[in-house]
């Protein structure tokens, strides 16, 4: 355990002992903290365009008396009297907010008082060698690199005043970036990747911008200019993942579905059914995030959202089964998935080409978005690597497409097979804070991909 | 009776004596000292859905370290967390600065000095919490006027942020914002079918000001119309698929306005900056003073200090001076959106938009407030133009590819116009388009008294990422011959 974590998870327990005593008859309190300790370092063309360090945490808590609940977010210091002065000024405006707010659809009671403590991946990350060895492959290797390094500790904790009470930091880091190119007509082209860990090795590194600049020189021959119209496609796994994250924005939420709002309605109420290959799961095994959600409850390990294409499970917040009376899946508020992973089938990578025959080849898309919700169409782009495949063979690279795809035919009919590898694909989301979690998905065989500009 | 804004007292960590502290032990140095307050109230069908108060305090230190800019941001305001944060900006400017892709230099960091206050007429004090509160829930009751709408949902953002910033050059200026969020949503529903309506599409009602922005904006008779659109919704036919003229309103207008001029005009993404996240732009170096833009009615403006408009302030974060600059004039691209430092690397005019999202964050290009200047027609003279076309209300969905070219965006609320004459309301309707070939079909657009301004507070771009605030100004626009579709159909 590292004295970063330490010191926190101590002081998170040392902030409940303070509170937790002060509640009146008939209060419950909820709090929660969450810190990271990160560097950010920044590149454009091998070079450095920015850095930055960030230590922040913030200290919540939710006061609740039967269904009248509020909510305080306060800034973290590392002086405890500080923290303590502050949280109980807090926690007497809370008080007086109840006195007259109104009330709650549903309480989110709490059930055992359940702990948990993990603190994973400790290992040193050595920013300043890491950032000679960026600095020096790009040089050597005559790369046009951009992204961004990201490393450092996160950490997270929620206890209950009935008894629940978790702390979990990890230390990682992500180098998310992508290398360019430019073509014989002076267009740019480039190659996507990402390389994470807890334990970063120059040596791998440098053997995936290999591959990388050598996938780069494919994508600089002549492009080729496709029309809209209908394809045959194979999706890389990352591309996968870009169309699945649309089922955490008013996709499986089980309220959205009640409300009306979902844009799965008529595949969660079984109306429609999907390909029998597509497994979908909320799996927690992943590792990649605290199993525990903001309210301190332990969702399933693994819980089965899509079995051989039909709805079998949503993503039910304990509020939400409140309101409706059904059963919770302890899904986050918001209803959203943390760490998604779809099942591989029964493609091999070395087959997808001669598969695929004739079609396009998508390593990644971009800004997808609902384009119909009573058809479960989305839009977006292809973005980076993206081929013309014939005879099995890549033939050339293509020029940005917009697609605009219902998921009830690219994931029903269309989906001709799912790859039997999976990738982990980490969360790269540093909006306001690192994100946690990750999703694992495959690759997909798709059979008339629209593309409609 | 509690008043607006504050749970919380408000503090002021002294920027000069930290600067005096830190001053000698670097070329140059900058601190600054960012606060927020904020409450937020969101009611669904007049229950609570969210009651929640946040403080978040910060500071940032910019520091200059053989020759390189580095940053690092602290909400451990003690005297170990402000001397930490300070160690690691050096420590870690000093281990890049062999690598850095722009020198240090002073002449970018403008010695400012001066104040920002959002205008308001009446003060936040004013108004109680519990009066806010009877506000979103008269809001709420208003969308019963409609049968079909069996969710209502009503929300109040108010976030009071206080900013200081000083540097070894000589710079000291402060801010005191005062922003709102206001928004409300109509979900009907009839057998499978759900249609929806908001004010203004999503958080378009986002502004600076006192109470009075609530007296403006007639929230209540806004909440009976959107409930009653709804349910008409339903019971309209889809938008059809054709090519046609299309009258697009200042709230779609924001969105195009924001995505298809804001984004390709920022410096830093024509520089690469953001090309492996937010992507690139179709407008390189050589097109300002060259590229039509758009039609010659097409004038563009960058305007920090628009009174009430949600991305207005006096200074960027490196001490620039805040000024209204044209972007676009009769449809020529003129000036970017660039700060000091992308100006300098780049060799174009840009702007007063060097920002950061906050304390934990490095200030990077932003829009502000850009702007679509009026024109001389009445929205019911560009209707009574068009033999036949669509008018698309209230933004829904977005896509566009990251050089900012092929777009595709969705609005809530579709009327048809035929033979001058506006026939009928039509459902789930897009459009698509080619941002330059889009802009020069630009035909009309309304006068000063038909213009609108909104804003969001969800712009995002940058690695580590950020979300900023922006606002948008704009009249009606006339588009001539464009591709329009709707459900299903693609």
């Amino acid at each position: 355990m590292n004295s970063w974590s330490q010191n926190l998870e101590s002081s998170f327990l040392d902030l409940q002992k303070f509170l937790f005593p002060q509640l009146l008859a008939g209060e419950e309190l909820r709090l929660w903290i969450k810190a990271e300790d990160s560097t950010f370092v920044r590149w454009n063309g091998g070079r450095v365009r920015q850095n930055t360090t960030v230590e922040q945490a913030m200290v919540g808590l939710t006061l609740q008396k039967g269904l009248q609940r509020v909510s305080a977010n306060v800034s973290w210091q590392t002086n405890q009297q500080y923290n303590q002065t502050e949280l109980q000024q807090a926690l007497q405006q809370l008080r007086e907010e109840l006195k007259w707010s109104p009330v709650f659809a549903a309480e989110s009671p709490l059930g055992n008082a359940i702990t948990s403590s993990h603190h994973l991946h400790e290992s040193v990350i050595d920013v300043e060698q890491i950032t000679q060895d960026i600095a020096t492959l790009s040089r050597e290797l005559r790369l046009d690199l951009a992204g961004v390094f990201i490393a450092g500790n996160q950490a997270k904790g929620v206890a209950h005043s009935l008894g629940q009470s978790h702390f979990h930091s990890q230390r990682s880091f992500v180098f998310d970036y992508s290398l360019y190119g430019v073509n014989k007509l002076g267009e740019n082209k480039a190659v996507k990747a990402s390389y994470a860990g807890e334990q970063w090795d120059v040596q791998a590194f440098l053997q995936k911008l290999n591959i990388e600049a050598a996938e780069l020189q494919t994508l600089l021959r002549e492009p080729k200019d496709i029309k809209p119209g209908n394809y045959r496609v194979y999706l890389a796994p990352s591309a996968v993942h870009e169309l699945a994250k649309m089922w955490s924005w008013a996709g499986f939420s089980e309220k959205a579905h009640r409300l009306g709002y979902s844009n799965l309605s008529p595949w969660i109420k079984g109306d429609k059914v999907l390909s029998p290959h597509l497994q979908v799961y909320e799996n927690f095994g992943l590792e990649a995030c605290p199993r525990f959600n903001s309210l301190g409850e332990l969702p399933p390990e693994k819980l089965t959202i899509v079995e051989n294409g039909r709805v079998k499970n949503t993503l039910v917040a304990t509020s939400t089964a409140l309101e409706f009376g059904i059963t919770s899946t302890q899904a986050e508020p918001g209803e959203y998935f943390r760490s998604m992973e779809i099942a591989g089938g029964n493609l091999s990578k070395e087959s997808v080409l001669t598969e695929l025959d004739q079609g396009l080849w998508l390593s990644e898309l971009h800004y997808v978005n609902w384009s119909d919700q009573q058809s479960a169409r989305v839009t977006g782009m292809t973005r980076f690597g993206c081929f013309w495949v014939e005879n099995g063979k890549i033939q050339a690279p293509i020029r940005d497409l917009r697609f605009d795809v219902s998921f009830y035919e690219v994931f029903g009919a269309g989906l001709l097979g799912l790859t039997q590898e999976q990738q982990l694909q980490p969360s790269t989301d540093t909006y306001f804070w690192r994100g946690l979690g990750a999703a694992k998905t495959p690759g997909a065989l798709i059979r008339d991909f629209h593309f409609s500009l | 009776m509690q008043t607006l804004p504050s749970h919380f007292s408000k503090s002021e960590l002294d920027v000069t004596k930290i600067l005096q502290k830190f001053a000698s032990r670097a070329p140059y140095v900058g601190v600054r000292w960012i606060e927020e307050h904020v409450q937020e109230r969101t009611f669904m069908n007049e229950k609570s859905e969210r009651l929640e108060v946040a403080l978040d305090r910060g500071v940032q230190f910019e520091v200059a370290i053989d020759g390189a800019l580095g940053y690092a941001g602290t909400s451990n305001l003690t005297d170990n967390g402000l001397n930490l944060a300070f160690d690691r900006a050096c420590a870690l400017t000093r281990t890049i600065a062999p690598h850095r892709v722009l020198d240090f230099d002073a002449g970018l960091r403008p010695a400012s000095r001066g104040e920002y206050r959002t205008t308001t007429q009446r003060e936040w004090a004013a108004m109680t919490r519990q009066g806010l509160v009877k506000i979103l829930l008269e809001c709420s009751e208003a969308m019963k006027v409609c049968p079909e709408v069996a969710t209502r949902v009503v929300s109040a953002q108010l976030k009071q942020v206080h900013s200081h910033f000083v540097n070894s050059l000589g710079a000291d200026f402060r801010h005191e914002h005062w922003f709102w969020v206001l928004s409300a949503t109509a979900i009907a529903r009839q057998g499978h079918e759900t249609q929806q309506r908001t004010l203004n599409g999503g958080l378009a009602l986002s502004y600076q000001g006192g109470i009075e922005i609530i007296d403006r904006l007639n929230l209540i008779e806004g909440c009976k119309q959107i409930a009653l659109e709804a349910g008409q919704l339903l019971r309209s036919p889809d938008c059809p698929r054709e090519n046609t003229d299309l009258i697009l309103a200042p709230d779609q207008m924001m969105l195009q306005i924001h995505e298809s001029i804001g984004h390709p005009l920022e410096l830093d993404r024509i520089l690469g900056d953001e090309r492996n996240y937010a992507g690139w732009s179709f407008v390189k170096k050589e097109d300002f003073g060259r590229l039509q833009y758009g039609s010659n009615l097409m004038n563009v403006t960058f305007d920090p200090t628009e009174e009430n408009e949600f991305a207005s302030y006096g200074f960027d974060d490196c001490g620039n001076v805040a000024k209204k600059e044209t972007l676009i004039e009769k449809g020529l691209l003129v000036r970017g959106l660039g700060s000091l430092e992308s100006q300098k690397r780049l060799g174009v005019p840009g702007v007063a938009n060097f920002r950061a999202a906050s304390w934990n964050r490095a200030p990077i290009d932003r829009m502000a407030n850009i702007n679509l200047e009026p024109g001389t027609a009445t929205l019911a003279s560009l209707i009574a133009s068009v033999e036949r076309g669509i008018l698309m209300r209230a933004n829904r969905s977005w896509s566009i590819d990251d050089y900012r070219n092929k777009f595709q965006f969705g609005c809530e609320w579709g009327e048809r116009i035929e033979n001058g004459k506006i026939i009928g309301v039509v459902k789930n309707p897009n459009y698509r388009g080619i941002t330059v070939d889009f802009w020069n079909r630009l035909a009309g657009l309304s006068g000063p008294q038909e213009v609108a301004a909104f804003g969001t507070p969800f712009c995002g771009k940058g690695e580590p990422n950020q979300v900023i605030r922006v606002g948008h100004k704009s009249p009606y626009c006339l588009f001539k011959a464009i591709d329009v579709f709707g459900g299903g159909a693609h």
